[in-house]
């Protein structure tokens, strides 16, 4: 689970990832609520030299671009029967460079180091009793989480192609959450036992 | 409303697990093309078995986690990109949809599946609808857009769904009654599992 992570050494590498991620929001939000093409078209062209300056190439924006690019063109071909062309493109524009500023985030911060800038969110709500070491214990313990789900699903699956039954959700999901909350149980027990 | 205990954290942790292995690549697709994954199958089971405090607090932190950049979204896509696109709505729409699946679970019980059902389908259909598609008529600009794309890519697999997690709740509240009372005061779960170190 590296996600998208690119090794470098760069302005963008270096920032706070707080920084980045406040930053990034901030111009999805505004392109987001003011879809037009004096706003969008800049921070397209923009886009190039950022990703390059981060040590990023064209194919590394290739990466995020097609995970989008059909959905911009069924949009476009919409937008342009229904509001015309210049609208269609400034709102598949804001969304494709969504997509982009996104992505360059996550190719210049790690994981763990974005685990950690969003367990911040916890801090605001501290009155309401939410502690954030707890909420980063939390999301770290997730992660831990998924490849034990995946074995008890998977485990389940073959438990039932064993007995001769055909997999299917029905069967399997039920048999994965006994063991998932069994594992919850002993989980919890080592957390107790730990002071957590 | 009761304190979060360790064991509390750790089946919000499997949950928001849970929906992220239901998510992954090879699912269930119906159409081909369209990434339809299991993953709103977690988040009724969520409702359905946590209740709605834990559950809605499990679909908060697969959502954060899915921002942080974990590849989790449905079809193994992730990070911020996927929350402020089109369909971002309905992610953060479970999270109040999740929390009404559990209310009227907790209210109505586990045991009868057509409640569980039905208790899907408000909660996990009708509030994240409510959310999710004026949010991607914002990201489209188009209602028209927004109201196709729910209709056609999410509307027939999560009735399948919330069937799916109806029998799977009834089933797995029959296989391990202690399930039935996790997120209540009588959390017989927990009791059990000190009847079992004693017993040891």
């Amino acid at each position: 689970m590296t996600g998208y992570y690119v090794e470098g050494d760069s302005w963008l590498h270096r920032l706070r990832t707080s920084t980045a991620l406040l930053s990034a929001l901030a111009v999805i939000t505004v392109l987001g609520v003011v879809p037009r093409w004096w706003l969008v078209a800049p921070v397209a062209v923009a886009l190039v030299p950022l990703y390059r300056s981060a040590g990023l190439w064209l194919r590394h924006l290739w990466r995020g671009l097609r995970t989008i690019l059909l959905l911009a063109a069924v949009l476009v071909a919409f937008q342009v029967w229904l509001q015309g062309p210049l609208r269609a493109f400034e709102i598949a524009g804001q969304l494709v460079v969504a997509v982009l500023v996104a992505n360059l985030v996550m190719m210049t911060n790690r994981v763990t180091a974005m685990v950690r800038t969003i367990s911040a969110v916890a801090v605001p709500l501290r009155r309401f009793g939410v502690r954030r070491e707890r909420a980063e214990l939390l999301l770290a313990l997730t992660i831990g989480c998924i490849p034990r789900v995946a074995a008890a699903m998977s485990g389940a699956r073959e438990a039932a192609v064993a007995r001769g039954v055909r997999p299917r959700l029905v069967t399997v999901v039920p048999a994965a959450l006994v063991t998932m909350v069994r594992e919850a149980d002993e989980i919890g027990d080592a957390m107790a036992a730990r002071g957590l | 409303m009761s304190r979060t205990t360790p064991r509390d954290l750790a089946l919000v942790a499997m949950f928001a697990a849970l929906v992220a292995v239901l998510g992954m690549p090879g699912g269930i697709s119906f159409f081909g093309s369209v990434p339809i994954t299991a993953q709103t199958l977690g988040f009724m089971l969520a409702g359905a078995i946590l209740g709605a405090r834990l559950g809605a607090l499990s679909v908060i932190v697969f959502d954060l986690l899915l921002a942080a950049g974990l590849p989790i979204g449905a079809g193994g896509h992730g990070g911020l990109a996927v929350l402020t696109g089109p369909t971002g709505g309905y992610l953060i729409g479970a999270i109040p949809g999740v929390f009404l699946t559990g209310l009227l679970v907790q209210r109505f019980g586990r045991r009868n599946a057509v409640a569980v059902a039905l208790a899907c389908v408000v909660g996990c259909m009708g509030v994240v609808y409510l959310v999710g598609i004026p949010w991607s008529a914002w990201r489209l600009d188009s209602g028209l857009l927004g109201v196709a794309q729910s209709a056609v890519q999410f509307l027939p697999g999560d009735l399948a769904k919330c069937v799916i997690a109806a029998l799977v709740t009834t089933t797995v509240v029959r296989a391990y009654p202690p399930i039935e009372t996790i997120g209540t005061d009588r959390d017989a779960t927990a009791d059990r599992e000190h009847e079992r170190v004693d017993a040891a």
